[in-house]
């Protein structure tokens, strides 16, 4: 192999808190190959993003490198001087943030924060500049009219393209890359990481590329080293890491990633004689959104949605952010009146009845997607779990809320002893049980479960499914499982929706929906999950459903092409007892789609 | 354009407020002004002088009707007449005192702002080091010190004992107002204590307003991001951090507007400076309700003013306000 | 590049003693372990004491004559006579009790105000938030001191101190009744609140459990920053003359003292007792201040050992 660009020897990295010394990267050696994708994988907290830092020398208090050497072709980073660092910086080595939002500078257009960076490094005057910073977003496929724009003006995906057009700006030699694709959805996240992979193609630029998603990593990365607690515990080619992982903790992490994906849970129940518990019929939402001085254009959020949950069932409702998942969550929740159609409990209008609104109140519980706010840091487990207890079974003596205190925290896997911490002494996970076990002390009938393990570590998502799938056998609940991931849908829940555009244009047993999608919109969801056993390099072709694919699009799922208001008249099409789809009609393209493979190579 | 002219509607209605507060104060404390000047006169004026006086406050009629007579007097910018000088009006007078007034605030928050700015940004950007941890508790603490002990310790230390700057005034009685030489160079001479008490005590906030959010901004990703971009640390400093802190401070500004103004009032009682306060002083002694009314309506209207213009200048430094409904 | 030894830095930052702390709760903890606010704490303690044990400390009535005029310190009189002979040491500890209790009874009403209208606000949203807010607003906007001089006009006399704090706490709330409608907004956005609506609590239960403990730093800070206010205020107010100059308090000490001349006579001993217990007081509660605001952000206290960590960075490297 050449020679290395970057090598890292013995790094270490340690965090100075307010009463002890904690070490974040042990003893790290590893090199960079130029040309090369070099992935960094592991948990939150793991020092993978510290390394990152450290690369560019921006390891701030209370972090402090404590000893090692970071070689960039042969340069001690080091021991630059500041002026031999400012020049090294961007230059040599660049970077992409996780979140291209806060990356960007909300008050200087996007051509000033190009321009400036040329300006810190060549020689070059202010027409120049302007050309190259024209030339870099149209690499990245960003309109040069709109540099002038300030960062809130482009979506996500579009702002983490400027990202990757800045870190081009000075043909660096390594671009690294800290969860480039995390906060944006799947489809997006694909597109982001093809772009990055020909980009590279074409510069030549080496690329560490640093992720929790072992299987994005798997299908991008050339090769991987896994890390955990601050130590890199194997380093090897990707393709083996993803199939014989030797070190047992990666092999842990690669399996919670292969069960996600692969397993399904079964057929929905045979037994439909009984009336559904909850049902949404021809529910829609109308938004006003501002459009000027007294002005305002209604927005469609969710359009004649319908669906029912039967008892004991798990259906999941999948789709991007702005599909109308979460305002049918918040519909169910009570949050929102629908503005029209109805919200069936037991066969009865929520809105209409108080009795039957106060009966679904106790009936309908929640959780939520981010563990660290579903906890009130002031008060301690037992209060929390306490409440629920008292309030539904006002009778009950002190004595027996601790029991029931204690039964629940038994229920999701926690000692009893715990009901005296508080939040902050909990983790990530340890949290999300305690949120599971205070929806469980108002014993309720149906549970909606606003993602609930998207904020988790892959390894504790499995145990968070598993253990609701056990409440929801032991106790016939019923859930709701939103969700942007069509693979946890599918191992998690018997039926799935897909919702695009607020409304639902595919839906059905989950193994039907995944394994013979027919909306495009499905298609290109599960397209754009990662598939760690082939390599982007291998065999790559753009999908046809990201030409199509318009990440500003608002509302109905002709709008691509229409224009004028929607003349459509939405059918349903029944693929099978337990399949259907809305009927869709793509112009241009709806030949060629009918041509699409039925499942993934 | 929206956020502007909800904005200047929210003036309106405040100032209508103001106006209506101070329509009410007189007639919900005990007696109105022309009894008080009654009792306080001890029998020298008459039952029909006092009758005339009432109808001159606008203390006659029903409430409604004195209300509406109220605030047309307002519109037309008639603040009634003052009992000082009577027969002369107060507007007089009360424009007077209100440039003094405006020139010690105008310098002292000037000042305050830019070196508070840069101490603040210095003390930010070396958080923790000596810089930061004496001069900011030392510049807070000034403004704790209080507007009269430090006024009277300058006082006391600078016009007294050692006899540089004069014991008060804007300028002495002879020198007459022009735009001559002689009149600035004397109105600068005596305005470097008052200015300076107000400066020593104005300055903390402004210290540690920027400070802050500059300490808020600096763990932002898109510092970082400048940082690792190789530009020059004055550049990150400046163009990024700064650029970013400076925003909400200039809300701030319109928002102390109303502060400084009183601690004005103090400066001027202090060094027998000529603005509002001291004329707001010698009318409660001398029970002018007419002029200690008009000048809380004038400086409410004064901050109005700088929060409008704080506002067009957010709108102009911040392209999110800008750009809002674009988005 | 240089090995660093971390075992000998956390000697040198003395790591190992704080760890003495980490059971307390944090808010607590960080209070104890910034020094600003220690000290700040026993500088206020310190005048408290004084003041409320004013009784045992001096014999005299503040308001009586005690002795000449203008006699300077002496074992009689520990910090002399004003110019109308009462004693200066007794109307200092006396003083300190009224502008004190003032202050804070004034900071702890226009809080309480600031509570109410602020939580109001944030957590019942809708035409409530509206108008709570334009009421806020408005009181931004209008400068309390000239409107205290309107109001003060009113009464014979001068207005007493209590009369001086009832007015600030009507006139101070605004602020941060801003400020915690903000912290209200963002906390009922939170999913706890959601999830105690959901099974089934009380409305004043969410607010006073659930929301209002998580505002307590922020409370205490505007609490601070209010007495801070108030006590000034009150003095700037008395020194002007615009309170009532027969009560005796930190601030007519002050105008006395101004109208008496009585540095003129080079009785500087009526003058200085009074200034330096309101700047020993606004700096008390500056530095608590200082303390509280990091309890309530963090980042402003994340590089406190920075100069200790260069300092060994240098010797380590040398």
């Amino acid at each position: 192999m050449s020679q290395a660009i970057l090598s890292i020897k013995d790094l270490s990295i340690h965090y100075i808190s307010e009463d002890k010394i904690v070490p974040a990267v042990n003893k790290v050696s590893f090199d960079i190959h130029p040309g090369e994708v070099f992935g960094l994988a592991g948990e939150s907290g793991c020092g993978k993003s510290t390394i990152a830092f450290a690369i560019s020398r921006l390891t701030k208090l209370p972090g402090l490198i404590t000893g090692g050497e970071i070689l960039y072709q042969g340069i001690d980073v080091l021991s630059l001087n500041q002026e031999a660092l400012r020049q090294y910086r961007w230059a040599e080595t660049s970077l992409v943030f996780q979140s291209a939002m806060d990356a960007l500078n909300p008050v200087l257009s996007i051509e000033e924060q190009i321009c400036d960076t040329l300006f810190a490094h060549q020689k070059i005057d202010k027409k120049q500049a302007r050309e190259r910073a024209s030339e870099l977003l149209e690499l990245v496929g960003i309109d040069p009219a709109r540099m002038g724009e300030y960062a809130h003006q482009f979506s996500g995906g579009m702002r983490q393209r400027i990202g990757i057009a800045l870190a081009l700006a000075l043909k660096p030699k390594l671009i690294i890359m800290d969860e480039p694709t995390t906060a944006l959805d799947v489809v997006v996240q694909r597109d982001i990481i093809e772009k990055i992979y020909q980009l590279k193609e074409q510069f030549g630029f080496a690329v560490l590329y640093i992720s929790h998603d072992l299987s994005m990593m798997a299908e991008f990365s050339d090769r991987i080293g896994v890390m955990k607690d601050g130590e890199l515990l194997e380093v090897a080619p990707a393709k083996q890491i993803w199939r014989q992982p030797e070190h047992p903790y990666t092999r842990q992490l690669a399996k919670a990633f292969m069960s996600m994906n692969n397993a399904s849970a079964g057929g929905a129940r045979a037994n439909v004689h009984h009336q559904p518990i909850l049902a949404l019929n021809q529910v829609s939402k109308q938004f006003k959104t501002k459009a000027g001085f007294l002005r305002s254009k209604p927005f469609n959020a969710l359009t004649n949605v319908s669906f029912e949950l039967n008892p004991g069932e798990a259906m999941a409702l999948v789709g991007e952010s702005g599909s109308g998942k979460s305002t049918c969550a918040k519909i169910l929740s009570q949050v929102y009146a629908p503005s029209s159609g109805e919200l069936l409990f037991h066969g009865k209008n929520v809105w209409q009845e108080k009795a039957s609104k106060q009966a679904y109140r106790k009936a309908v519980q929640m959780i939520f997607q981010d563990p660290f706010g579903s906890l009130n840091p002031t008060l301690n487990v037992g209060y929390q779990l306490a409440r629920p207890v008292q309030i539904h079974h006002p009778h009950y003596s002190t004595k027996e809320v601790q029991v029931r205190v204690d039964q629940l925290l038994e229920l999701v896997g926690l000692p009893s002893a715990w009901a005296r911490r508080y939040p902050h002494e909990l983790s990530g996970g340890q949290r999300q049980r305690v949120a599971i076990a205070r929806v469980l002390a108002v014993e309720p009938e149906v549970i909606l479960a606003d993602e609930p393990t998207s904020m988790l570590d892959v390894s504790l998502r499995t145990g968070i499914l598993n253990l609701l799938k056990q409440l929801k056998d032991d106790f016939n609940i019923a859930f709701l499982y939103i969700t942007h991931d069509i693979a946890t849908a599918r191992y998690f829940a018997e039926r799935t929706a897909v919702m695009y555009r607020g409304t639902i244009v595919e839906w059905g047993n989950s193994d039907a929906v995944t394994e013979d999608p027919r909306h495009p919109y499905t298609r290109t969801l599960l397209e754009a999950i990662p598939n760690p056993d082939h390599h982007l390099s291998e065999n790559r072709q753009t999908s046809l459903m990201q030409q199509i694919w318009n990440p500003n699009g608002r509302g109905c799922t002709h709008s691509h092409y229409c224009e004028g208001p929607c003349q459509h008249e939405l059918t349903t099409v029944q693929i099978s007892p337990h399949h259907f789809v809305r009927h869709f009609d793509f112009g241009p393209y709806h030949d060629s789609l009918k041509h699409m493979p039925k499942k993934r190579a | 354009m929206r956020f502007l002219l909800t904005r200047i509607g929210f003036y309106l209605s405040a100032f209508w407020v103001a106006i209506t507060l101070n329509f009410f104060i007189p007639r919900w404390m005990p007696g109105d002004p022309a009894t008080h000047l009654f009792v306080s006169l001890r029998g020298k004026m008459s039952e029909e002088a006092l009758a005339a006086i009432k109808v001159a406050y606008g203390f006659d009629g029903t409430l409604w009707d004195q209300y509406v007579a109220y605030l047309g007097k307002i519109f037309t910018g008639d603040f009634g007449i003052s009992t000082t000088n009577f027969p002369a009006p107060v507007a007089e007078t009360l424009f007077y005192a209100m440039g003094w007034t405006l020139f010690l605030v105008g310098i002292s928050i000037s000042v305050c702002f830019a070196l508070g700015m840069l101490m603040g940004i210095k003390a930010a950007w070396g958080q923790g080091k000596f810089f930061d941890s004496f001069f900011t508790p030392f510049n807070v603490m000034l403004y704790a010190f209080s507007q009269p002990v430090i006024a009277l310790l300058l006082f006391y230390g600078l016009c007294y004992q050692l006899e540089w700057f004069p014991l008060g005034r804007a300028h002495p009685p002879m020198v007459i107002p022009g735009f001559t030489w002689e009149f600035i160079s004397a109105v600068a001479y005596h305005a470097v204590v008052p200015l300076l008490t107000m400066i020593i005590v104005g300055i903390g906030s402004w210290h540690l307003g920027m400070r802050n959010n500059m300490i808020n901004l600096i763990n932002q990703d898109f510092i970082t991001l400048a940082q690792a971009k190789g530009l020059s640390e004055r550049r990150v400093v400046y163009r990024y951090a700064a650029r970013n802190a400076i925003l909400p401070q200039i809300t701030s500004l319109a928002m102390t507007f109303g502060y400084v103004l009183g601690g004005a009032y103090i400066v001027e009682v202090m060094f027998n400076y000529p603005g509002l306060g001291k004329f707001s002083l010698a009318a409660i002694q001398a029970r002018d309700y007419a002029f200690i009314q008009s000048q809380l309506l004038l400086v409410t209207a004064c901050v109005l003013v700088a929060n409008l213009i704080s506002d067009f200048a957010n709108v102009l430094l911040d392209p999110r306000l800008r750009y809002a409904e674009a988005a | 590049m240089n090995q660093i030894d971390t075992a000998k830095l956390e000697t040198a930052l003395n790591l190992k003693n704080k760890q003495k702390f980490a059971r307390l709760p944090a808010p607590l903890r960080m209070f104890l372990l910034d020094s600003k606010g220690a000290i700040g704490l026993l500088m206020l303690l310190a005048i408290l004491l004084m003041s409320l044990s004013a009784p045992l400390l001096s014999d005299y009535d503040p308001q009586r004559r005690a002795g000449g005029s203008h006699e300077p310190p002496s074992a009689e009189h520990i910090l002399g006579t004003t110019r109308m002979g009462k004693d200066v040491f007794t109307q200092l500890v006396y003083g300190g009790r009224t502008s004190l209790l003032v202050g804070f009874t004034a900071s702890l009403l226009s809080v309480a105000i600031a509570i109410v209208i602020g939580v109001s606000a944030g957590y019942f949203g809708g035409v409530v938030d509206e108008l709570l807010t334009f009421l806020t607003n408005v009181m931004l906007v209008i400068p309390g001191l000239p409107l205290i001089i309107v109001m003060a006009s009113f009464f014979d006399g001068g207005a007493s101190p209590f009369v001086i704090g009832v007015v600030f706490a009507i006139t101070g709330w605004a602020w941060s009744a801003r400020v915690l409608r903000t912290q209200t907004l963002t906390l009922k956005n939170k999913e706890f609140i959601t999830a105690a609506e959901l099974i089934g609590e009380r409305k004043w239960r969410i607010v006073l459990i659930q929301i209002f403990p998580n505002m307590l730093s922020l409370t205490v800070g505007g609490f601070v920053l209010g007495t801070i206010y108030a006590i000034l205020a009150e003095a700037g107010l008395e020194f002007i003359g615009i309170g009532d100059p027969s009560a005796v308090t930190w601030g007519t000490m002050l105008y006395w003292a101004q109208s008496n001349q009585a540095i003129s006579f080079g009785a500087w001993w009526e003058l200085v007792p009074p200034a330096v217990a309101i700047m020993w007081t606004g700096a008390a509660l500056t530095l608590i201040n200082f303390s509280v605001d990091q309890i309530t952000n963090p980042q402003l206290a994340s590089q406190k050992n920075q100069s200790k960590i260069r300092r060994f960075l240098k010797g380590a490297s040398a």
